[in-house]
C-alpha cells in the first residue's frame, strides 16, 4: 500500500527488494517509516518502525520477540530492554508510552542490523520540576534495565541532567548499531533567538554559521522544528533539525512550501520533490478500488464491528542536518500507518483532582496550569495555531485571540511572551492593515479585531492600532451591519477556494460584530443593540452555537444603556447552561455571561467556574469545544449542514476558559 | 453488476461474515491483495467465490459497519 506512491526516483530497485526482505523479519506491527535521502545520490533508505504502548502492540512484541531468535533487533541488551518494555516490568511501558527503532542502511548482514532505539523523554507540557523528574526516571529505566552497560547509563544520566531545566527533550536515542556511546537528544521548541546561547550552553563544538542559514526559515515554515544533538560521548559538532508540519499534505499548504525550500536551497532535487508532494493519502477500506493485503481484509472481517479499519501514508516530516564539515544535507521520512478504527482520540486523563482546596486556590491552580499548557503550545515562531481548514492552521487569528488571553495576566513572564507574539503579528500585518486566518488567507476583520485587542493590552505599537481599526472600519455595511471579509477584498485562498458566489461571507455577521465592537463602539454598538434576539442571544454565523457571541456582545454592551440588554442575555445564558450537552468552551462563555449579573448569578458562576475547574485534562487543557462553522460562501445564515471544524489542539477552547476562570476568580491582576 | 456477479458478492459476504480460520495454516493468507488463498478457502466451505467478489464482499462489509450496527451490507 505504501510502495504503489513512492517513485522510483525516491527509492531504488535494489534498495526496495533489500527494504522488503527487512521489513518482513521485524515485529509483524503495521507502523513504519522510510527515511530517504534527498540529495541528487539515489537509493540508500532507512527503515524505522514505531511501536506504541497499547496492550496489543505490547503483546505482539512479547510473542514475536519469544518466538524469533535472531530476530533484527541487536543483541542482548536491546531485546532484554524491548521484552521488558513489553511485559511493562517496572512501569517501563507506562513512563516511556511509546518507541521508534530505526535500522540504518539495512543493506548489512543480519547480525549487523542492530536498530537505533528513540525514547521519549518530556511531554511537551511537563517543563522544570515535572521535566527533570521525567529524566530522572527515564535514566532510572535505562540504567535499571543495562541498556547499553553501565557507563553508558551513567552517562545518559549526565546528558539528561546537564540539559537546562526549562528546555524540553521530546527523545533520546541508543544508536547502538553505530557506536556503543552514541547518543542522540532532541530538543523541543527552541526559538531561533534562543538557539546559539542553548548550543554554547552545551560547549557545542560545531561552527554556527553552517547551521544559521537553515534553522530560522524551517521554524517559519514548519508546526515544529526539533534540534537534535549528538553525544559520543562528549557534544558532537553535527546537528540535525527536524521540521514537522501536523495537517496532511493535501490539507497544510505549508507542506509544498517546505518542500519547495529545500529545493531551493539545493538539498532537494527538483524530482524528488516532486515525488513527496504526491505520496499522502488515506485509503478507507469501504471506497472503491482499496487493495488490501488479504491477511488484513480476514483479520479486519474478523474483528469487533465497532473496527473499521484505515491506513494512511505520509510525508512525516523533513530533516536538515549540517555536518561537522559544516555541509548541508536534507531527508524526508515517510510513514504507512494502519488504524484500527475511526473514532477520535479518548478524552486526555483529568488533572489531580482539586478537592480539598478552596474554590480561590482551585481557581488559581487551574489558571496557572492552563497558562502552562498554552505556553508549551506556541510554536518557536511564537505564534499559536489551531483549527484546521482547506486553508491550513490559523496562526494569526489564533495568535491574536490566545495572546489576548495570555496579556489579561500580569505576570512579566506572561507579558513578556506576548510582547515576542505581538511582534510576531506585527510583522505579518498586511498593507491594508488587517490580519487574517493565517499567511495564505486573506485580511478579515474578525483576525483583525482579536490582534488588535491583544496589541492594545501590550505596549505601544506606532501606527498598527490606527491602521488596523480603519481596516476595521472597512467592513462596515452602508445599510447597517458588520462584514467578516469586505467588498474589495479577494477570496481565494492562495486559489484553492474556486471563485464562487462569497455574498455570504460579505455579509452581516453578528459573531464578528460582537468582537469588533470595543474598538469601535460609535460605529456598532447600536448595531448590537438591534441585532438581539427576543430569546436574548446574538446569533454566531462563524460557530455552532452563540455562547462565545452573546459574551463578547455582553462585554461590549457594558454602559447603562445595556443594562436590559445584558439582563436578556443573561437570563438566556441561565437557559442555556442545563444543557450538559455543553461543552467547556460554551460554558466557559455562558458562565462569563452569568457573571455580568447580580449577587446571586455571580456566585452560581463562580460555583460553575469550579466544576469546570476540575475538568482540567494532565497537561492543562480541556476537551477541545470550540466549534467553528465553515458555510458555503454563498450562505448568509448558518445551517445545521455546515462543515464543523473543532479546535483539535485545544488551545482555543483552553484560552476561552483560562480567560473566564481568571475573570471570575478575580485572578487577572494576581497571575 | 450483473445478477451472477450480485449473488457472488452476497455468497463472499455470507462467507466473511462468520469467517473461521482455524482450520488455515498460519501465514497462508498472503500480505498482499490476492484473495485466490481466501477463494479456495470459501470453495471449502460450500461458497464458490471468485476473488473478486471477495474483494468487493469485504468493501461493502467495511462500508456496513462505518453506517452503524444495525445496517446491514447492502449488494
Amino acid at each position: 500500500m505504501l510502495w504503489p506512491a513512492v517513485d522510483a526516483c525516491l527509492i531504488s530497485q535494489p534498495a526496495r527488494r533489500q527494504m522488503e526482505r527487512v521489513a518482513a523479519g521485524i515485529a509483524p506491527l503495521g507502523r513504519i517509516a522510510l527515511e530517504l535521502r534527498l540529495g541528487l545520490e539515489t537509493g540508500e533508505i532507512d527503515l524505522h518502525q514505531f511501536i506504541t504502548g497499547d496492550e496489543a502492540d505490547a503483546a505482539i512484541l512479547k510473542r514475536y520477540l519469544s518466538r524469533t531468535a535472531a530476530s533484527p533487533v541487536g543483541g542482548a541488551p536491546m531485546r532484554a530492554f524491548l521484552e521488558a518494555w513489553a511485559c511493562n516490568s517496572g512501569g517501563v511501558r507506562d513512563d516511556l508510552e511509546h518507541l521508534f527503532l530505526e535500522w540504518d542502511r539495512p543493506d548489512l548482514s543480519p547480525d549487523d542490523r542492530a536498530p537505533a532505539m528513540f525514547l521519549p523523554v518530556q511531554r511537551r507540557h511537563e517543563r522544570n520540576i515535572a521535566g527533570l523528574r521525567r529524566r530522572e526516571r527515564v535514566a532510572d529505566h535505562v540504567d535499571r534495565l543495562g541498556l547499553g552497560g553501565g557507563a553508558l547509563a551513567q552517562k545518559i544520566r549526565q546528558i539528561l541532567g546537564s540539559v537546562p531545566a526549562d528546555l524540553s527533550i521530546s527523545y533520546i536515542g541508543f544508536m547502538l548499531g553505530r557506536s556503543a556511546d552514541a547518543v542522540r537528544i532532541n530538543l523541543r521548541v527552541i526559538r531561533p533567538d534562543d538557539l546559539r546561547s542553548v548550543l554554547e550552553g552545551f560547549d557545542w563544538p560545531g561552527d554556527h554559521a553552517a547551521w544559521q542559514p537553515y534553522f530560522s526559515p524551517l521554524v517559519a515554515r514548519a508546526d515544529s522544528v526539533t534540534v537534535a544533538l549528538d553525544f559520543a560521548p562528549d557534544v558532537q559538532p553535527t546537528i540535525g533539525f527536524e521540521a514537522a508540519l501536523d495537517g496532511m499534505p493535501s490539507l497544510e499548504p505549508r507542506w509544498p512550501q517546505l518542500i519547495d525550500y529545500l529545493t531551493m536551497e539545493g538539498l532537494c532535487g527538483a524530482e524528488k520533490g516532486a515525488a513527496l508532494k504526491k505520496v499522502s493519502a488515506r485509503l478507507y477500506p469501504e471506497q472503491r478500488g482499496q487493495m488490501w493485503p488479504a491477511s488484513w481484509l480476514a483479520t479486519a472481517v474478523m474483528a469487533p464491528a465497532n473496527c473499521v479499519p484505515w491506513f494512511q501514508r505520509r510525508l512525516s516530516h523533513v530533516k536538515v542536518s549540517v555536518s561537522g564539515q559544516g555541509r548541508a544535507s536534507a531527508k524526508a521520512y515517510l510513514s504507512a500507518q494502519h488504524f484500527w478504527s475511526r473514532g477520535g482520540q479518548e478524552s486526555p486523563p483529568m488533572a489531580a483532582s482539586l478537592s480539598g482546596r478552596g474554590d480561590a486556590n482551585a481557581l488559581e491552580h487551574a489558571a496557572r496550569h492552563a497558562v502552562g499548557f498554552l505556553l508549551a503550545a506556541r510554536s518557536q515562531d511564537d505564534l499559536w495555531r489551531d483549527f484546521r481548514l482547506v486553508n491550513g492552521m490559523s496562526d494569526e487569528w489564533v495568535s491574536g485571540f490566545v495572546g489576548f488571553a495570555l496579556a489579561g495576566g500580569a505576570s512579566n513572564q506572561r507579558r513578556a511572551i506576548v510582547e515576542k507574539t505581538a511582534a510576531a503579528l506585527l510583522r505579518r500585518q498586511r498593507a491594508n492593515g488587517g490580519w487574517g486566518y493565517n499567511a495564505v488567507s486573506p485580511a478579515d476583520a474578525d483576525s483583525t479585531a482579536w490582534v488588535l485587542k491583544m496589541l492594545k493590552r501590550v505596549s505601544d505599537h506606532g501606527s498598527a492600532i490606527p491602521h488596523g481599526t480603519s481596516f476595521l472600519r472597512s467592513h462596515l455595511l452602508p445599510a447597517g451591519g458588520f462584514a467578516t471579509y469586505a467588498p474589495e477584498t479577494r477570496i481565494s485562498f492562495e486559489n484553492v477556494l474556486p471563485a464562487i458566489d462569497d455574498t455570504g461571507w460579505r455579509s452581516d455577521h453578528a459573531c464578528v460584530a460582537a468582537n469588533a465592537a470595543s474598538l469601535i463602539p460609535d460605529d456598532l454598538l447600536g448595531h448590537m443593540r438591534s441585532e438581539q434576539t427576543p430569546e436574548g442571544n446574538w446569533s454566531s454565523y462563524w460557530w455552532r452555537t452563540d455562547s462565545f457571541a452573546t459574551a463578547l456582545a455582553v462585554q461590549a454592551l457594558g454602559g447603562p444603556e445595556g443594562m436590559l440588554h445584558r439582563r436578556r442575555a443573561i437570563d438566556w445564558a441561565r437557559n442555556r447552561l442545563v444543557d450538559d450537552r455543553n461543552s467547556a468552551f460554551d460554558r466557559a462563555w455562558l458562565i462569563r455571561i452569568l457573571h455580568a449579573g447580580g449577587p446571586t448569578e455571580r456566585d452560581q458562576a463562580r460555583r460553575l467556574c469550579v466544576v469546570l475547574a476540575e475538568e482540567q485534562g494532565i497537561d492543562g487543557s480541556w476537551t477541545a469545544g470550540a466549534e467553528m462553522l465553515f458555510p458555503s460562501p454563498c450562505a448568509h445564515v448558518r445551517s445545521e449542514g455546515d462543515n464543523v471544524i473543532l479546535d483539535h489542539r485545544a488551545i482555543f477552547t483552553t484560552a476561552s476558559v483560562l480567560m473566564a476562570i481568571e475573570e471570575i476568580g478575580g485572578l487577572e491582576q494576581r497571575s | 453488476m450483473s445478477d451472477k456477479a450480485r449473488y457472488d458478492v452476497q455468497l463472499g459476504i455470507e462467507f466473511l461474515v462468520d469467517l473461521d480460520l482455524t482450520g488455515m495454516q498460519h501465514g497462508a493468507l498472503p500480505d498482499v491483495p490476492d484473495y485466490s488463498a481466501l477463494a479456495r478457502e470459501a470453495e471449502k466451505n460450500g461458497f464458490a467465490v471468485s476473488p473478486a467478489a471477495l474483494q468487493e464482499a469485504f468493501r461493502l462489509l467495511m462500508q456496513a459497519r462505518m453506517l452503524g450496527p444495525r445496517q446491514s451490507p447492502r449488494v
